[in-house]
């Protein structure tokens, strides 16, 4: 694993051609992608349809930005799809209860405080993140259906709070801002600052970075607290773009599965150290165009759910690949 | 090691077994209905459902990897158990389809985290979500409902008053701690979990028992999901959501690793008969759905930290 780690390095500083290749070729994908797009279809190119495009993907696209930092840390979080969901509840009984102020507060409130809980039990207990998340699902799910009865909440179409999903600057959704402003800070968090230097580090070598005087406990924690705000943030959009919310049902765990399969698709490697947000960018609009062309094609839901799975592994195996193929060549 | 350390140590391992006694003696006290044989009967019968699926992902976890697919495979089977009655008369033909198809998963499973290298935890995430797809498009979203009488034989039929799939899964069981604790093969799963790369260099080919676990694992699902859908006499795409929370929190409270290379099927078993028997009691006292969830949720979270722990402190 650290040999790994090394030779990207010394490959980063060796040439910054090969380097671009061979770290961005989900870029090659996503321009084949939209060529492809833009011959089967002619209304691919309309100004409707891009932002249409990019309003469905901003809900697991600003999941998948809590879930790079997670898996460039080297854990996963799995509750993320649940965090949306108690979030989306929460804040669609306060808009109808009182008003959308505390809404929007006291859903980024409880989907950090989710966070953070995670984030205790496994940066600083230790716990295996997958399963301390897997837990974390089945109370999340409990926790919406006391609050919410089991029932739909429908929320007030008249109150600013829907204006997160439904208002417009020159004809470009509001959501689409908060997405790209939520990407600058969270790649200046990752690319400027040296807590983003010591996220690459704990998942590239815990114990390294401990012997180097890192927190790696801390560090866990403050990932999993971005995550969880990041799926409230994304809760906020879902209950305000539904203008209702209700707890059971799979959208949760299908923004969850894109929000994975995005940050796989754009490169991430779930080892971890590796991974940045202008891949998992990349990733987010690969999976919206792809699931924009299936849509075009006209294949049904269960199918495109089975398209997206073998996109999820055989993404996998490609970054696999070309992990490999960059050692053997190196030796 | 003195006599204390030895206590210890012994109290630490048993701890599902004291537990379980605890929970029998709790649940006598509250409720004269416990010890009616046909509630025993109810919760030996959970037991089994429950633990078949536990007794194939024990192997997985053991072998050092991790099936988060365990779930929809069980739903996937139950799912083509019920449906192939349409096309095949024959119970045993319907059930060996099943059986097989989760040997496929399985073995899909294994090749992804072998031959593939791929994180098992990711690889059978990915996996889980291609059934989940698989699932919807077979089933349409509906109950399947068993056209076959006899097929609610497998799990009301008995045998000296027991039912069939007690006797199925605790002869299973046996079998699987003898193959495990006495056979080469057994040894070798622990030797994997243990430590990968001494394994490979001992000549054992650790890629062909992991994608043997795999299997094992998936054929398990697949009695588990027969079980189950003998007993309701339909399939619903809904079976497997909860199977994950359980099996794993029994397996981590029975004792076995996360770690790999520690652990056994009879201690998981018993920890799958304490968590039916909290089952029943949840049913018995009639404790609503959400408080379940959070004591699931919470046994996982708990059990998986304790595991961490204590191997903190053997390091």
């Amino acid at each position: 694993m650290i040999t790994e780690e090394r030779t990207i390095t010394i490959n980063r500083r060796k040439s910054s051609l090969i380097y671009f290749v061979t770290n961005y070729n989900s870029l090659f994908f996503l321009i084949l992608l939209v060529i492809v797009s833009s011959i089967i279809s002619n209304a691919f190119f309309s100004f409707t349809n891009i932002t249409n495009l990019l309003k469905t993907s901003v809900v697991y696209g600003i999941m998948a930005f809590g879930f790079t930092l997670c898996i460039i840390s080297g854990s996963i979080d799995l509750s993320l799809g649940y965090n949306l969901a108690i979030t989306a509840v929460i804040a669609t009984i306060f808009v109808r209860d009182y008003n959308y102020i505390w809404a929007v507060i006291m859903c980024l409130i409880v989907g950090t405080l989710v966070g953070l809980v995670n984030g205790f039990f496994i940066g600083i207990l230790g716990a295996n993140s997958v399963i301390v998340t897997l837990g974390m699902t089945s109370v999340l799910y409990a926790l919406g259906v006391q609050t919410s009865g089991g029932n739909m909440i429908l929320g007030d179409v008249r109150s600013p709070f829907s204006l997160i999903g439904r208002g417009k600057i020159y004809n470009i959704p509001y959501q689409i801002f908060i997405f790209i402003l939520l990407f600058f800070i969270l790649n200046i968090l990752l690319n400027k600052t040296r807590f983003g230097k010591y996220i690459y580090a704990v998942g590239g070598d815990e114990a390294i970075s401990w012997v180097a005087g890192i927190k790696t406990g801390n560090v866990r924690l403050t990932v999993f607290i971005i995550a969880g705000f990041c799926a409230a943030v994304a809760g906020m959009i879902f209950a305000s773009r539904n203008e209702s919310a209700v707890i059971s049902g799979g959208a949760y765990w299908q923004n969850q599965f894109d929000a994975v399969t995005a940050v796989v698709v754009g490169g991430g490697s779930i080892s971890g150290g590796r991974g940045s947000l202008v891949k998992t960018l990349l990733g987010i609009l690969i999976l919206a165009f792809l699931r924009n062309l299936l849509n075009l094609i006209g294949i049904s839901f269960e199918f495109q759910q089975i398209f997206k799975a073998l996109v999820l592994i055989i993404a996998m195996l490609f970054n696999n690949l070309f992990i490999r193929g960059k050692l053997q060549s190196n030796e | 090691m003195n006599r204390y350390e030895k206590f210890k140590r012994f109290s630490r391992d048993n701890i599902p077994f004291y537990t379980l006694i605890l929970l029998v003696i709790f649940l006598s006290s509250i409720s004269p209905y416990f010890y009616k044989p046909g509630n025993i009967m109810i919760i030996l019968q959970n037991a089994a459902i429950n633990g078949a699926v536990a007794i194939g992902a024990t192997l997985v976890i053991i072998a050092g990897e991790f099936d988060l697919s365990i779930g929809t495979t069980m739903t996937l089977t139950a799912a083509f158990a019920v449906g192939f009655q349409r096309y095949f008369s024959s119970i045993f033909l319907v059930c060996f389809i099943a059986i097989i198809s989760g040997m496929m998963v399985g073995l899909f499973n294994g090749l992804l985290v072998t031959k593939a290298r791929l994180n098992s935890f990711i690889a059978t995430l990915g996996t889980f979500i291609m059934l989940d797809g698989i699932i919807l498009l077979y089933t349409h979203s509906e109950s399947l409902r068993a056209i076959n009488e006899n097929y609610a034989l497998i799990s009301e039929g008995k045998l000296l008053n027991i039912r069939y799939p007690i006797w199925v899964i605790a002869f299973l069981l046996i079998l699987t701690h003898f193959f495990l604790t006495k056979s080469r093969i057994g040894r070798y799963i622990f030797a994997i979990g243990g430590n990968k790369s001494i394994s490979n260099l001992f000549g054992i080919n650790t890629d062909k028992i992991k994608i043997f676990t795999f299997m094992f694992c998936g054929a398990f699902a697949a009695i588990s999901g027969i079980l189950l859908s003998s007993r309701v006499m339909s399939a619903s795409p809904l079976f497997g959501e909860r199977t994950m929370l359980i099996v794993y929190g029994a397996i981590f409270l029975g004792g076995t690793s996360l770690r790999g290379g520690e652990g056994g099927v009879i201690k998981t078993m018993i920890a799958i008969l304490v968590l039916s028997l909290l089952q029943n009691a949840f049913g018995i006292l009639g404790i609503p759905l959400p408080y379940q969830l959070y004591v699931w949720g919470g046994i996982l979270i708990l059990m998986v930290t304790l595991d961490r722990k204590k191997h903190q402190k053997a390091i």
